[in-house]
């Protein structure tokens, strides 16, 4: 039997630990992926994954079920993050991948892609996070919402504190910024061409589902 | 349904419109607006690119595996909150989950053999609910007890019948079964296979996926250095190609 997010966290109030380690192993993916795409580095990530999900157990009592459960994680976790880049005071700097998992990757994009498909998407992703590292946080965390934790626009203006229309503004220039940045580098010409090429096939935006 | 109607130019609507959330009337007035403004048009098409590209980025492979491994114990003198909070890789383990139920589960067996032994069939085994038995000994206990004298085990046995005359007053639960000592022994060993079966399958899931991302990174490798030894032989080529259209120009300037 699958329980709801919502019976798991009654059950992690009642005081059984295996149900609040059952809503670990559901987010512990999303919320490493949110980590890692806001602060772009691999360890940080992961402390600050684990750390969310401390903080979210310590403070379980306090927690009405006035949001999502999910909800309020990502929230922990963008503070948690935020906190992290303070603490850098500067740019952070997205770190290249060292291992993008391709077992993974491949399953996901079928038979249809070949390796050397694989190699030009690897290599396009790492261009795209190093462009997105160099956006002002609050946009780059809007585009991470929105693409790739498929939020709502009000869903984000909940989580960033700001209205509605700050949301979309935010998408927007990081959007543009981010498709400036990403036409000035070389090694991407053949890489955009590529991926329009193919943007009514097997490459698709949606990416919600994914991590 | 915004206030306004659609205006040339207004990027949230566009924005709107770009990820569908506007509703079925805005979206007809941008679509309408789109076929005849390039501009918005080709803004639009920018933006779908963009997301396009935005779908190369995925996060690396990470071992995570986070488990709550042990809660604050207030019965036990932990007055802080001392949850701790680690990956379940089991190599990192300073003891498989397993072995510390044994290790617990033998010395609570152990408590209550000799007890039953010591006081005659007529005093009452400690009983005990699943959970009494597998999680509070180890958060009481140290696991790793290979050898215990008869005070150990007389104090251990103390201690739990305490716990559990406790839980009885505390918890106006179902009543607790009786049970006696190979009762237990049959529910220990239950919980070992079961426990030691979960590991083995979690360390086999492991090491296939170990193995399934090695073997692609291999490949990954091997097309990039094909392609690498690709290009240089191409560019040996046209070198060679040229050198020989220099050799004939020069032969060809020489004969005239």
């Amino acid at each position: 039997m699958t329980w709801t997010d919502e019976e798991l966290v009654a059950r992690s109030r009642g005081g059984d630990v295996d149900s609040f380690n059952q809503l670990i192993v559901r987010w512990e993916r999303p919320i490493y992926a949110l980590a890692y795409r806001v602060i772009g580095r691999e360890e940080e990530a992961r402390d600050v994954c684990q750390e969310a999900f401390l903080r979210a157990f310590r403070a379980l009592p306090g927690f009405k079920g006035q949001a999502k459960f999910s909800s309020w994680l990502y929230r922990i976790t963008l503070n948690l993050c935020r906190d992290w880049i303070r603490r850098q005071r500067r740019t952070p700097v997205a770190q290249m991948p060292e291992d993008v998992d391709a077992v993974e990757f491949a399953s996901e994009t079928g038979p249809a892609e070949t390796i050397e498909d694989l190699v030009a998407r690897r290599e396009l992703g790492e261009v795209v996070a190093a462009a997105m590292a160099l956006l002002p946080e609050e946009q780059r965390t809007a585009i991470i919402l929105k693409e790739y934790h498929g939020m709502t626009f009000q869903e984000i203006a909940d989580l960033q504190g700001c209205p509605l229309s700050t949301v979309k503004t935010r998408l927007y220039q990081g959007l543009s910024v981010l498709r400036r940045n990403l036409a000035r580098n070389p090694a991407m010409a053949s890489g955009i061409a590529r991926a329009e090429a193919t943007r009514d096939g097997r490459l698709q935006p949606e990416l919600v589902k994914r991590v | 349904m915004r206030d306004q109607p659609f205006q040339c130019g207004d990027v949230e609507a566009l924005v709107t419109y770009l990820y569908g959330e506007c509703d079925a009337q805005e979206r007809g007035l941008i679509e309408t607006h789109l076929v005849t403004c390039p501009g918005c048009a080709e803004e639009v098409e920018t933006l779908r690119g963009t997301r396009t590209l935005l779908a190369t980025w995925a996060p690396p492979a990470a071992d995570l595996g986070f488990q709550i491994t042990r809660v604050a114990d207030p019965q036990a003198g932990e007055v802080s909150s001392s949850s701790v909070l680690r990956p379940a890789r089991w190599w990192s383990k300073p003891l498989p989950a397993w072995a510390q139920v044994a290790a617990a589960a033998a010395i609570f067996a152990a408590g209550v053999g000799i007890g039953v032994s010591r006081r005659g069939p007529d005093v009452q085994p400690a009983a005990a609910t699943e959970a009494s038995v597998v999680q509070r000994p180890i958060a009481a206990i140290s696991p790793a007890a290979p050898t215990v004298s008869a005070a150990d085990l007389e104090r251990v046995e103390a201690r739990l019948r305490g716990e559990i005359a406790q839980l009885r007053t505390a918890s106006a639960v179902a009543p607790v079964a009786r049970t006696n000592s190979d009762e237990v022994l049959r529910q220990v060993k239950a919980m070992l296979a079961d426990s030691e079966r979960r590991q083995q399958q979690a360390s086999a899931v492991r090491t296939a996926q170990m193995v399934g991302q090695l073997e692609e990174q291999r490949r990954v490798d091997i097309a990039q250095m094909q392609r690498a030894v690709g290009d240089v032989q191409r560019i040996a080529g046209a070198t060679y190609q040229d050198q020989n259209r220099l050799v004939r120009l020069l032969v060809n300037s020489q004969q005239r």
